[in-house]
């Protein structure tokens, strides 16, 4: 089955992870096919984090298999952007060929062609995390890691985070894994949720919603009430949980 | 802001006039302290015959080599040591033991050592500087944002590269800090060194006029040092305006 192989771009199996006695991970199989775009849903301290640093292969101790194919990108919560050096040369860290071409065509691609030379800190938070996202953008990569890319944000500059998401995704046809515990977020972004719990992957539910997609579709709700109820907060049907 | 500026400088004048008066006036003896002018006055006339700069060439030729020498060391033990686990493991601790010492209580063992001419005072300014500019490259090492060296290697960056473009930037400021401790440490060394049999330095300088009642001159000592150590906090403010400018850059938005 090569060609199945082949369309995996990330596969993972039995990954486990223990902090002491404490186990987070006790076995997780996980599989990112190109181009599809999977949310991880979990509670707080359900080891999301700790499965896609693992996955990225940050995680030195993390046990199991992990298969890799193609080039993967990560974003953090934080934009971890080097304040020593400017928005261009942190876009461009690490790259050869014609850097300056590419690092400015992936500015100009999150609205900030304008910026290239301005110093971290005298950005905004929603700009700061755009630059994260051009320097992982500007790599090319087959596969994109989000760590909760817009936990740190408030709440419209998120939505404009997603918005962009949406239209890069759209242009480039990378597959995406992103950590998040906004149940609205992974049905409006993901093509498939899947919910860690107790160390494991619970839950795998296909989102089959049309796009562009927005909370007040039909299906949505449904959806919606059905991952907050798995991830333990119940909702009746006709009202509004906040998470 | 400028004038708080110059509100600032309003005490300092204030003192020097009333010294001035009171020398004039004759409340101080000039054999305790020289009026200012009458230092400015000896300042000018060692200037012109050539004395005065050839003291203080001789006294910063000192403090460059030694500060060479013992920041150099410095800096390359602490990076080891913050660097690598075994250089820290074998590096760290007798370092650590060492700077529990006053380095200018060394002066009867360093003496032995290396004698009393140049190697001396070199020697000290070296002890001096290497213990400041030691601890501060450490500290900026390992004070790094362990978080931004994570997001370099998903760059790609190899260990070098991590090194070159996240550890070393990332440690500057501690570094330019330990510098300016082992300047003034420097200075401080020197006013030690030159004083004990020396044939020429600002120290020199100092204890020969003491030797022949000139207390204009040990005065005018005590100025040199003064501007010295003025001289090289300014120099260093403006090396740190160039290479830490994304610090400042709030400011600048």
């Amino acid at each position: 089955m090569a060609g199945r192989a082949e369309s995996e771009l990330i596969a993972g199996h039995g990954v486990r992870r223990a902090f002491g006695d404490a186990v987070v991970l006790s076995g997780v199989d996980i599989v990112i096919r190109r181009r599809e775009v999977v949310a991880l849903l979990g509670g707080s301290g359900s080891g999301k984090s700790t499965l896609l640093r693992a996955l990225a292969g940050l995680d030195a101790e993390a046990a199991g298999t992990i298969h890799r194919n193609g080039r993967s990108a990560v974003v953090f919560q934080e934009h971890r952007l080097l304040p020593w050096k400017r928005v261009a040369a942190n876009v461009g860290l690490g790259l050869t060929g014609d850097v300056r071409g590419r690092v400015a065509a992936a500015l100009a691609e999150v609205g900030l062609a304008d910026r290239q030379r301005a110093w971290p800190a005298e950005l905004s938070g929603g700009q700061a995390q755009r630059v994260a996202f051009a320097r992982a953008l500007v790599r090319e990569p087959d596969l994109l890691l989000l760590d909760e890319p817009y936990g740190a944000l408030d709440a419209l500059t998120r939505l404009r985070m997603q918005g962009l998401f949406g239209r890069l995704r759209a242009e480039h046809g990378f597959a995406a894994l992103f950590v998040t515990h906004d149940v609205d977020e992974a049905l409006l972004l993901a093509d498939r949720v899947l919910v860690l719990d107790a160390g494991v992957i619970a839950e795998d539910i296909a989102v089959d919603l049309d796009r562009p997609r927005a909370p007040d579709h039909p299906g949505f709700g449904v959806l919606r009430r059905g991952l907050l109820a798995r991830l333990g907060v119940p909702v009746p049907a006709g009202a509004k949980a906040e998470v | 802001m400028t004038a708080r500026r110059w509100r600032r400088a309003v005490t300092p004048v204030a003192v020097l006039l009333a010294w001035e008066a009171a020398s004039r006036g004759g409340v101080i003896p000039p054999a305790k302290l020289p009026a200012p002018s009458t230092v400015l006055e000896t300042g000018w006339r060692l200037a012109r015959d050539g004395d005065l700069g050839t003291h203080l060439g001789d006294s910063l030729t000192r403090a460059a080599l030694g500060l060479a020498i013992g920041g150099a060391l410095g800096v390359v033990l602490g990076t080891v040591a913050g660097l690598v686990r075994l250089g820290d493991d074998l590096v760290d601790p007798p370092v650590q033991m060492a700077r529990m010492l006053p380095h200018l209580a060394l002066v009867p063992l360093v003496i032995v050592w290396v004698g009393i001419d140049e190697s001396l005072k070199v020697t000290l300014v070296a002890l001096g500087a290497f213990f400041p500019l030691y601890l501060n490259t450490y500290a900026g090492i390992r004070d790094v944002d362990e978080r931004l060296v994570e997001a370099a290697r998903t760059c790609g960056l190899s260990t070098l590269s991590r090194v070159r473009h996240v550890v070393l930037p990332g440690s500057l400021p501690s570094l330019l800090l330990g510098l300016r401790l082992a300047i003034a440490a420097a200075w401080l060394s020197l006013v030690v060194g030159e004083q004990v049999a020396a044939q020429s330095g600002i120290g020199f300088m100092m204890m020969e006029a003491r030797e022949f009642s000139q207390i204009d001159v040990v005065v005018l000592g005590l100025f040199v040092y003064g501007l010295l150590g003025l001289a090289s906090d300014l120099i260093l403010r403006a090396v740190e305006r160039r290479a830490l400018a994304w610090r400042v850059g709030l400011k600048a938005s």
